[in-house]
C-alpha cells in the first residue's frame, strides 16, 4: 500500500510541472499583459510600457519561466503581479474558501443524491421514480448562475432569511459561516445531485438484478437489510467513483458560483488571475488545483481497496 | 451669633436637588452633545471592478482611484465645477515670469502614522512622482524643488506651462503626497500613509478594501462641505468596506437586502425595476464619458478622408447611443461636456447625420471596392460591446463591409496598438474629458497617436494650446482642434453617457462623482 501510494505521488510530479507549462505557454499566446491592466484603460502606450519594465515583464518567457521554476523548487510560487501579496499567500486564503463551499456542495450531493437514486431504484417505474428523474434532469440543466442569481433574489431579497452573498469566516461566526453557504452550496451542488442520483439509480437496478440479491430477498430479509447488508457495498464502487469526480468538478467548477456570490475562493482567483494575466497565479494557482485534483483521485483508489477488499494496492492486483 | 442648625436633607430633598442638577449638567452638555457627530459603525460600499494597485501614482483605474483618494490628498485638486483649488497648499503663489510656483502649506496636517506633513515630504513625493508615475510628465518642465521652510515647497520650471497648475491637479494618477520615507518605493509597492480622512486598514485583493476613520484628520474649513476631491471631509462611519463584486446582478441584490449601503453603476434595466422601491435611492452621474470609437488612418480604406467621412455621416447617433446606454445618454458634439467654460460645437456640422445616400456617394467618390473595415470591441464593457453592434449594421446599410472582432479588455488593448488589427476601435473616454481639455483627447497626439498616422496639425494644436496665455486663446485654440478632430474624423464620438449610482434611502449626503465619496455621507434612523 505505502509503496503505491509513494509510486502514485512520484508519477504525479511530470504530470504537475507540464500542467504549469502548458498553462504559461498558453498564457503567452494570449494577446495583453498585466501591464495595461495595472496601467488602466485611460493610459498611453509609453506608460504601459513604463509598467512593464517596472514588473519585468520585458524580460523574455524562457527567462520568467526559469525562474519561476527556481522559486518553485524552494516552494516559493513566486510574486503575484496584482494582488500584492505572494502567490502562496494569496492561494492560502482562498483555498480554504473554497474547499469549504465545495465540501458543503459535496455534502448535500452526497446525503441527497445517493438517497434519491437509491430510493428511485427500489419504486423503478413508479411515479417516485419519475419524479426524482425529473428532478434530476432539473438539476444537470439548470444553468447554476440562473439559478444563483434566483436564490439570491427569493431567500436574500425578498424573505431576507439569508446573505445575499459574500462570505464569512468559519472562526469569525461559525453560524454566518454556514448560513453563507447555504445558497452557494445548493446552486454548486445541483447539477452533481442530479448526475449522482441518476449514476446510482442504474447501478443499484444492476445490483439489485444480481442472484445473491434474489436469494436475499427470498429468504424473507427485510429491504433495508437487503439494501444495507448485501446491495449497497456493491453500490459504492461505482458511486465513490462518480463522487469523486464531482468533487473535483465541484472545486474546478466553482468560479462561476464565487463570483456571482462575491465568495473570495480559489476559482475566483484564477478567473480574476487570468482576465488580468497575472502570470504567477495562474501559474501557482492551476498547480495547486492540479496537486488537488491528483491526490483526490489517490484518495478514490485508496477507499475502493476499503470498500471492496478485493482490491488490493499492493502491486499484485 | 449662633449657626442656625443644619437640617438634615430627607430622601425626597435629596432627590429633587440630584435631578436638578443632572438637568443642570444635561443642558449644559447638550450643545457639545450636539457637536459631537453620531457615527456608524460601517459603510459598504460595493463597486465592480478591482484595484490592481492602490498606488495612485502607478494606476489610471477608476477602481484604484476610488480608494485611493479616501487615503491620500493632494497639494491642488478639482472642485465640483473642476476647477482648480488648493487642498493641501494653503497658498499658491505663481511668479511674475511663470518660471516658479511656492506652494505654503497647511499646518498641523497630519499622515496616519501620526507625523505631521512637512515640505520635506511633498519633496519625496514630487520626486517619486517623477520617477515612477504613469503621468511622470506633468513634473517634466521641474528643474527643481526647494524647500526654505517646513511648510513651504517652490518648483522651478524649465519653461512657462500655463497649465501647469491644471495638470499638477489632474486626477488620472493624482500626486498624492506621501511620508518622504516613501521617496524610493519603486511603483505599486508603496505604504498606504496618506493624510486622508480615512486610513488603510486590510486589503483583500478579490474581495475587499478596508479602511478605517483616522481620528486625527482636521477638516479643511475653507470649504463648507463636499466640492469635488476637495472640500470639508468629515467622516461618519468607524469604518468604510469597498467590496468587490463583480456581477451588477449580485450588486443590485446586496443593496436591496441591505448588505450595500451604496453600489457603482446600476445596471439601466435594474434602475427601472427598483425605481419604486422607496428603500432605494437612484442618481444619475452624467458625463461619466464620451462614448465612441478609434479611427485608423493608417489601415484601408479608413486610411482615406472620404471613406471615414462616410463613415462618419452615415452614423445614427441616437439610435446607437439608446441601445448601447439602454436610454442612459445625452447626445451633444462637444469634447467637453456643456457647462465647461471650454465647451463648443465645432464639427457640428459632422455629427449625427444619419445621411446613408451621402455615405454611399462618398465611398463611391473614394472609388471603394468593399474592403472590410475591422470593428475591435470587447466584452468587459457592455456599453461599448452593444454600440459596436449597432454601429456594424448601420455601417452595413450605408454599404460597407464589416467584421467584429470581440476581446476581453485585456486583449483589445494589446490589439490597440497593432496598426493592422482594426479600423475602429471602440473605447469611452472617461477621465481626460474630464479632467479638462488639455486631457480631453490627448491619445490623438504624438507620440500616442491612436489614430496609429501622426497628425501634424493636431499635434501642433495641442501645443498652442497648452501653451496659450489666456482662457480666450486656449478656448480658441480648442475650438480649432475639435474642428481637426471631426474634419479628420480622428475619433468618431457618439454621445455621452450617463452612469446610475444607487443607495439605500436612509444613507444621506452621497453625491455621485467621478469617486463614490464616503466624506459627509451619514446614515439617517
Amino acid at each position: 500500500m505505502a509503496e503505491f501510494v509513494l509510486r502514485r505521488l512520484l508519477s504525479a510530479i511530470p504530470v504537475l510541472l507540464l500542467v504549469t507549462l502548458i498553462a504559461a505557454s498558453i498564457m503567452q499566446l494570449v494577446p495583453g499583459d498585466p501591464a495595461m491592466v495595472i496601467a488602466g484603460s485611460g493610459a498611453s502606450d509609453a506608460e504601459v510600457q513604463q509598467v512593464r519594465l517596472a514588473l519585468g515583464l520585458d524580460r523574455s518567457f524562457g527567462v520568467r519561466l526559469l525562474e519561476w521554476y527556481g522559486g518553485l523548487l524552494r516552494g516559493d510560487l513566486g510574486q503575484s503581479l496584482l494582488l500584492n501579496r505572494s502567490v502562496t499567500t494569496a492561494i492560502a486564503e482562498r483555498l480554504p474558501v473554497t474547499l469549504a463551499l465545495a465540501g458543503f456542495a459535496l455534502l448535500l450531493t452526497i446525503i441527497i443524491g445517493v438517497p434519491a437514486g437509491i430510493i428511485a431504484a427500489l419504486k423503478a417505474n413508479t411515479a417516485i421514480d419519475q419524479a426524482v428523474l425529473m428532478l434530476a434532469l432539473i438539476g444537470v440543466s439548470v444553468p447554476n448562475f440562473w439559478l444563483s442569481l434566483m436564490l439570491i433574489v427569493a431567500f436574500g431579497v425578498w424573505l431576507e432569511v439569508l446573505p445575499a452573498g459574500g462570505y464569512t469566516p468559519f472562526a469569525d461566526d461559525p453560524l454566518g459561516w454556514v448560513r453563507c453557504l447555504i445558497l452557494p452550496g445548493i446552486s454548486l451542488a445541483l447539477l452533481q445531485i442530479g448526475l449522482l442520483a441518476r449514476i446510482t439509480r442504474a447501478t443499484m437496478l444492476e445490483v439489485l438484478r444480481q442472484d445473491y440479491v434474489r436469494t436475499a430477498r427470498a429468504k424473507g430479509l427485510p429491504i433495508r437489510m437487503v439494501v444495507g447488508q448485501h446491495a449497497l457495498r456493491n453500490v459504492l464502487v461505482p458511486v465513490v467513483t462518480v463522487i469523486g469526480i464531482s468533487f473535483g468538478l465541484l472545486l474546478s467548477g466553482s468560479v462561476v458560483i464565487e463570483t456571482v456570490y462575491s465568495i473570495p475562493g480559489l476559482g475566483r482567483l484564477l478567473a480574476t488571475a487570468i482576465f488580468s494575466r497575472d502570470y504567477p497565479v495562474i501559474q501557482g494557482g492551476l498547480l495547486v488545483t492540479a496537486a488537488m485534483l491528483v491526490l483526490l483521485n489517490l484518495a478514490v483508489d485508496l477507499l475502493y481497496a476499503v470498500i471492496d477488499p478485493r482490491i488490493k494496492h499492493d502491486g499484485r492486483s | 451669633m449662633t449657626t442656625p442648625p443644619q437640617v438634615p436633607l430627607g430622601l425626597y430633598q435629596r432627590l429633587i436637588r440630584l435631578g436638578a442638577l443632572c438637568a443642570l449638567c444635561i443642558y449644559g452638555a447638550t450643545p457639545a452633545l450636539a457637536q459631537t457627530p453620531k457615527r456608524a459603525a460601517m459603510l459598504v460600499f460595493a463597486q465592480e471592478a478591482p484595484p490592481p494597485t492602490l498606488d495612485p501614482y502607478f494606476s489610471t483605474s477608476i477602481s484604484t482611484r476610488n480608494v485611493a483618494m479616501h487615503i491620500f490628498e493632494t497639494l491642488v485638486t478639482r472642485d465640483e465645477t473642476n476647477a482648480v483649488v488648493p487642498e493641501l497648499a494653503d497658498k499658491i503663489t505663481e511668479s511674475t515670469d511663470g518660471l516658479s510656483y511656492t506652494f505654503n502649506l497647511r499646518r498641523g496636517v497630519k499622515f496616519h502614522n501620526g507625523a505631521e506633513m512637512t515640505s520635506a515630504d511633498v519633496k519625496a513625493s514630487l520626486e517619486r512622482y517623477k520617477r515612477v508615475a504613469l503621468q511622470k510628465v506633468i513634473l517634466d518642465p521641474v528643474t527643481a524643488i526647494d524647500t526654505p521652510d517646513a511648510y513651504t515647497v517652490v518648483l522651478r520650471l524649465s519653461k512657462r506651462v500655463p497649465v501647469f497648475l491644471d495638470e499638477l491637479s489632474s486626477f488620472v494618477t493624482p500626486l498624492a503626497i506621501m511620508p518622504a520615507s516613501q521617496r524610493d518605493r519603486e511603483g505599486g509597492k508603496v505604504d498606504l500613509i496618506g493624510t486622508g480622512p480615512l486610513q488603510f486598514v486590510d486589503w483583500q485583493a478579490d474581495s475587499h478594501v478596508r479602511l478605517k476613520r483616522f481620528p486625527d484628520y482636521v477638516p479643511d474649513r475653507r470649504y463648507k462641505g463636499t466640492d469635488g476631491f476637495a472640500g470639508r471631509k468629515e467622516i461618519f462611519f468607524e469604518q468604510v468596506d469597498f467590496k468587490l463584486v463583480k456581477d451588477p446582478g449580485a450588486r443590485v441584490a446586496g443593496l436591496e437586502a441591505g448588505q450595500f449601503h451604496i453600489i457603482e453603476d446600476l445596471p439601466i434595466e435594474s434602475a427601472k425595476r427598483i425605481a419604486s422601491n422607496k428603500a432605494i435611492a437612484v442618481y444619475d452621474l452624467k458625463n461619466w464619458w464620451l462614448q465612441g470609437a478609434w479611427v485608423n488612418h493608417a489601415k484601408a480604406p479608413t486610411n482615406d478622408n472620404r471613406v471615414r467621412r462616410a463613415l462618419q455621416i452615415a452614423l445614427d447617433m441616437e439610435e446607437i447611443m439608446e441601445i448601447a446606454t439602454d436610454g442612459a445618454y445625452v447626445l451633444q458634439p462637444g469634447l467637453q461636456y456643456p457647462g465647461n467654460p471650454y465647451h463648443v460645437t465645432n464639427g457640428a456640422q459632422f455629427y449625427n447625420k444619419k445621411d446613408t445616400a451621402g455615405a454611399r456617394k462618398l465611398l463611391a467618390e473614394a472609388g471603394y471596392k468593399g474592403e472590410e473595415i475591422v470593428i475591435i470591441t470587447n466584452s468587459s464593457y457592455q456599453s461599448m460591446y452593444k454600440a459596436a453592434q449597432v454601429v456594424a449594421e448601420q455601417l452595413k446599410a450605408a454599404g460597407f463591409k464589416v467584421r467584429i472582432d470581440v476581446f476581453d479588455w485585456a486583449t483589445a488593448m494589446a490589439r490597440r496598438s497593432d496598426g493592422n488589427a482594426w479600423n475602429l476601435w471602440f473605447t469611452g473616454q472617461g477621465s481626460g474629458p474630464s479632467v479638462g481639455p488639455f486631457a480631453a483627447l490627448k491619445d490623438v497626439v504624438s507620440p500616442q497617436k491612436n489614430q496609429i498616422t501622426a497628425d501634424p496639425v493636431i499635434d501642433a494644436l495641442y501645443t498652442e494650446l497648452i501653451t496659450g496665455t489666456t482662457f480666450q486663446a486656449r478656448k480658441a485654440t480648442f475650438s480649432k482642434f475639435q474642428e481637426r478632430v471631426y474634419d479628420q474624423v480622428l475619433f468618431l464620438k457618439f454621445g455621452d453617457l450617463t452612469r446610475k449610482q444607487a443607495s439605500r434611502a436612509n444613507v444621506k449626503g452621497f453625491v455621485p462623482y467621478r469617486i463614490p465619496r464616503m466624506w459627509n455621507v451619514r446614515l439617517e434612523d
